[in-house]
């Protein structure tokens, strides 16, 4: 130790933890200024958007020019002490999922986040509230085996994440690109979601976030009506899900950021709420294996909450 | 009396509006969730003629209360429910119309005899 404080910078932004030019900028200022015994940019983030059950993807249909809505709210805990230093972060985020069937085979998503994150360091608070960053993307099924009650249904996606954000605030800058694969088996007792995802991030203004890789399985799992009939309207689902993420490490001006990237491993039990018109859901998400490199904030809980319907 | 004349010609009226209706009792596979199935019958009510549209998700079968003029065709009923994502197997046409009272399950179907059932033909 020098004799400098500290610099620790958290920072949320709308995919995995994914430090952004925020991070960066506070970081270089850092080291301008030559205070640093530690100087750390963290930055921070719970990617809680990839939709359907609560936290995963689907691959059920939306039909023929139909649109449904989707609004998620996403409330995300995180703290921990640095040495003496206490580290917080609240991060709340209202986002709304546009989905419209061009075909049957063939819909188009496009994603909206409205973000406000709260960070204290030591005595230290800010906060930002405004736009995240956008995305669209779009799915298409390429494998539909149905039977009376039952359909198993693959669908890969693409699309691209737009800097809608406030660079270093609410968003990173830069234009990213993802894709994947979701597979669904679904009866009328129980449906399994399954989605592999990748997101190759891309370089903007000398910061590049890591690509991260996703695999994430949900079982819905009917714990009421007992038996289904003629005149059944509502399901209601238990809800379990398990997300592993993979993230590779930030580079900042072209340099390896030892403190960035790392695994993580969530579950998020929840509940189901499902009508003819609506579906509602809450879930509980927590990590249960976490693995980040260097000092970087670890996760706390996220309260997941949505209602989608269908027009 | 009166009264009594009045409802026998109710009844009489009732019944033979009743006995001008038909039910379709259309097999869809694919649909396993009340919000699925939604678009489906949103579709079908729009039709016009259509009087009442309910569904079992356990056998896949969606009933239809329609006039006896509704006429619907395998062609017309697979474009439908292929734009809703989901595949169309077949439908039984009958006089009357009872939804609300039907409880179909899988032996209901196995149970009618091959010349009631319309097979469309595409793996039903």
């Amino acid at each position: 130790m020098t004799g400098a404080q500290p610099t620790v910078v958290f920072m949320y932004s709308p995919s995995s933890y994914k430090p952004t030019r925020f991070c960066f900028k506070w970081l270089a200022r850092a080291v301008r200024q030559g205070v640093i015994t530690l100087s750390l940019a963290v930055c921070f983030t719970v990617s809680v958007s990839r939709a359907a059950p609560i936290a995963t993807n689907t691959a059920l249909p939306i039909s023929s020019d139909e649109v449904i809505v989707r609004v998620q709210l996403v409330t995300t805990h995180a703290s921990d002490h640095l040495g003496v230093m206490n580290r917080h972060v609240d991060r709340f985020e209202a986002r709304t999922v546009l989905g419209y069937g061009l075909t049957p085979k063939l819909a188009l998503f496009g994603v909206l986040p409205l973000v406000n994150v709260d960070r204290t360091l030591g005595d230290v608070n800010t906060s930002d509230f405004g736009l995240g960053d956008a995305a669209l993307f779009a799915r298409y099924e390429v494998i539909r085996s149905d039977k009376p009650g039952q359909t198993l249904r693959i669908a890969p996606f693409a699309g691209l994440g737009f800097p809608t954000g406030r660079v270093g605030q609410t968003g990173d800058g830069s234009l990213d690109v993802f894709g994947g694969l979701i597979a669904t088996v679904a009866s009328t007792k129980w449906v399994l979601d399954s989605q592999l995802r990748h997101d190759f991030n891309r370089e903007s203004n000398g910061f590049e976030r890591g690509d991260s890789t996703s695999f994430d399985t949900s079982l819905q799992y009917r714990l009421a009506p007992g038996k289904v009939a003629q005149d059944t309207r509502s399901f209601v689902f238990g809800v379990l899900e398990i997300s592993a993420n993979y993230y590779e490490h930030n580079r900042v001006s072209g340099v390896t950021d030892p403190n960035s990237g790392g695994f993580l491993l969530y579950l998020t039990p929840g509940l189901q709420y499902s009508t003819r018109r609506w579906i509602a859901d809450l879930g509980f998400r927590t990590p249960i294996v976490i693995d980040l490199n260097g000092n970087a904030l670890e996760p706390d809980y996220s309260i997941l909450t949505s209602i989608r319907i269908n027009f | 009396m009166k009264s009594m004349i009045l409802f026998l010609l109710a009844y009489a009226l009732i019944g033979t509006a009743l006995a001008d209706d038909v039910q379709y009792d259309i097999r869809v596979d694919g649909i396993t969730c009340p919000f699925c199935v939604a678009t489906s019958e949103r579709a079908l009510k729009k039709i016009t003629g259509v009087h009442a549209v309910g569904s079992n998700l356990e056998t896949g079968i969606i009933f239809v209360c329609a006039d006896s003029q509704v006429t619907f065709t395998d062609a017309q009923l697979k474009q439908l429910f292929l734009d809703k994502g989901f595949t169309y197997r077949s439908f039984q046409k009958t006089s009357g119309c009872s939804i609300g009272d039907h409880q179909h399950d899988e032996e209901d179907l196995r149970d009618i005899p091959k010349d009631h059932v319309h097979q469309a033909g595409i793996n039903g």
